[in-house]
């Protein structure tokens, strides 16, 4: 299996259950071993590359709860190689990035859902890794924290730090708001890689362009556009199109046919829709 | 040292639970208190048994105590660690930094081991102070040396342990093989002279019976360090035997626990 995640983007690996997306995060933070192969990562063994790796879950049990905030970064900012000056410095910092600086010292029980999860995406950021992997970053959370979490995955691990992001998760509407890269898997195999717009083609390579007329163009419109697939349902005409640069020409074309356009779209294809054709059809 | 950030961690922790810790120093010196009584009932009875260590039981029972804290860490602190790891989610976030598994394990269990050796020598100094040990300060360095083989000894049964909760989760045959035949034959509560033949060629076995004699001789019969020397060499032969069995079965435990995605599972 090979994939590539472009640098500075956020990658998330989609796919049915038992696809092989847990497996590969496992992999890749070192809790499993592959059955065979060999793991290259940025073209260096992913063992002696460890430290490039963070690895945040959505495990809030996975720091001790009777240490401070700040207490569980130190330990994991060790384990990580980090001591001294430069330790306290990336921790205070980190802390400050992500507002936690004022509550850095009190035990761990004592922190909110939210405040926990920040915790979580520090100390996967704690080593200053090229990659950073978020497996399912917003389950358990409410819809609030997760609009947060997805603000702090923008703003803060992407646009301030500079890091390569591979997402893990179910939810397609995090993924399609978040990714900007997709890999999807089936079986064990990546069955397909790209951009929404790249997967999207994947499906159906042409465009739906939908018309809602108020007054529908006169039937020299329609003519113009023979050789395309167009489809009317009462008021809405729907073309499809195999380049984006027609669009433009079939907006002139139908107001210069006496056409009246309420509104028009180029109609997309949902994540879940683009996921459900391409696994059933691999299936 | 990423060791010493564990050591830093948990002790932090125990520090946390500051109840706790208050009740099991008092747990241990009620403990020595019973032990302290149930000798007393014996004083005149002077046991041939005990002819050797001036029919003292308690001195006895002291030097049996301060090396017996060895075998529950041993035995208990790297597989009760790593089934907490596991069970609370810790493991995972350990394993994920670019730490070997060998120092998660060493590390977690390393202040338990560090609390044993404080309560040895702890329970030495008392029996120093309040019961007639006699400590010169050539003792006090094979004193040392004893219970640094004791602590390597059952730091690779404690790796044993931990490899059969690695892959079985449950069911620890280490346990009955070396823990209840250490308190049992391991002299800690009565001499081994007083079991059947068999047994006690079986007591020969295990390292806490010559680590319990040798101290004996040591601080209650006024032996020199030439008169424990077969005794010293028996424990390194264990560690030499045991040692690189340890990790090459923890090795293979973990390697099957990565292979079959069990790890973390519990």
């Amino acid at each position: 299996m090979s994939f590539s995640c472009p640098e500075q983007k956020i990658s998330c690996i989609l796919g049915p259950n038992g696809a092989g997306k847990t497996t590969i995060i496992k992999i890749l933070s070192g809790l499993v071993i592959q059955d065979s192969g060999e793991i290259d990562f940025l073209n260096v063994k992913l063992k002696d590359n460890k430290n490039q790796i963070g690895l945040m879950t959505s495990n809030e049990r996975s720091f001790y709860w009777r240490l401070t905030g700040r207490q569980n970064l130190d330990f994991f900012a060790e384990l990580y190689g980090l001591t001294g000056k430069r330790k306290n410095d990336t921790i205070n910092k980190m802390l400050k990035d992500f507002s936690l600086d004022k509550e850095a010292d009190i035990p761990l029980r004592l922190y909110s859902t939210g405040m926990k999860y920040k915790l979580l995406i520090i100390r996967a950021l704690i080593s200053d890794p090229k990659v950073v992997i978020l497996d399912e970053p917003t389950s358990h959370i409410d819809p609030l924290a997760r609009e947060n979490i997805h603000k702090i995955i923008k703003e803060n691990i992407i646009a301030k730090h500079l890091k390569t992001v591979i997402l893990c998760t179910h939810d397609l509407e995090e993924a399609q708001f978040l990714a900007d890269h997709l890999i999807l898997l089936n079986e064990g195999r990546v069955i397909a890689e790209g951009s929404y717009d790249d997967l999207k083609k994947k499906i159906n390579p042409n465009i739906v362009f939908k018309i809602f007329f108020v007054k529908k163009p006169k039937s020299s419109f329609f003519k113009l556009f023979q050789n395309y697939k167009l489809t009317e349902n009462e008021n809405i005409v729907e073309i499809n199109l195999d380049k984006e640069s027609l669009i433009p020409e079939i907006i002139k074309k139908a107001v210069e046919n006496d056409g009246k356009i309420l509104w028009c779209k180029e109609e997309k294809e949902s994540l879940f829709e683009i996921f459900k054709r391409l696994t059933i059809k691999d299936l | 040292m990423k060791i010493f950030a564990f050591i830093k961690k948990d002790l932090l922790i125990m520090l946390s639970y500051r109840f706790n810790l208050f009740l099991s120093i008092l747990v241990s010196a009620l403990s020595l208190v019973f032990v302290y009584y149930i000798s007393k009932t014996f004083t005149g009875a002077m046991s041939q048994y005990l002819k050797e260590f001036n029919g003292n039981y308690f001195s006895f029972v002291l030097v049996g105590f301060s090396v017996s804290s060895f075998v529950s860490v041993g035995l208990h602190a790297f597989a009760n660690e790593i089934r907490t790891s596991q069970v609370e989610g810790t493991l995972e976030a350990l394993i994920s930094t670019p730490t070997s598994i060998y120092t998660i394990l060493i590390g977690n269990s390393m202040l338990s081991f560090i609390k044993s050796f404080i309560s040895s020598i702890a329970i030495l100094i008392i029996g120093s102070l309040f019961f007639g040990f006699f400590i010169n300060i050539n003792n006090l360095l094979i004193i040392l040396l004893i219970l640094l083989l004791v602590f390597i000894s059952f730091l690779a049964i404690g790796m044993l342990s931990a490899s059969f909760i690695m892959v079985f989760k449950q069911g620890n045959p280490i346990n009955f093989i070396f823990g209840y035949s250490s308190y049992f034959l391991g002299g800690i509560v009565f001499p081994i002279e007083v079991l059947p033949k068999p047994l006690q060629a079986m007591a020969y076995l295990l390292p806490i019976t010559h680590a319990t004699n040798a101290l004996r001789k040591l601080l209650l019969s006024q032996y020199d360090i030439n008169d424990i020397k077969i005794l010293v060499s028996r424990l390194l032969v264990f560690i030499i035997i045991f040692l690189p069995i340890s990790f090459v079965v923890f090795h293979f435990s973990i390697r099957q626990a990565k292979k079959n995605g069990s790890l973390v599972q519990y």
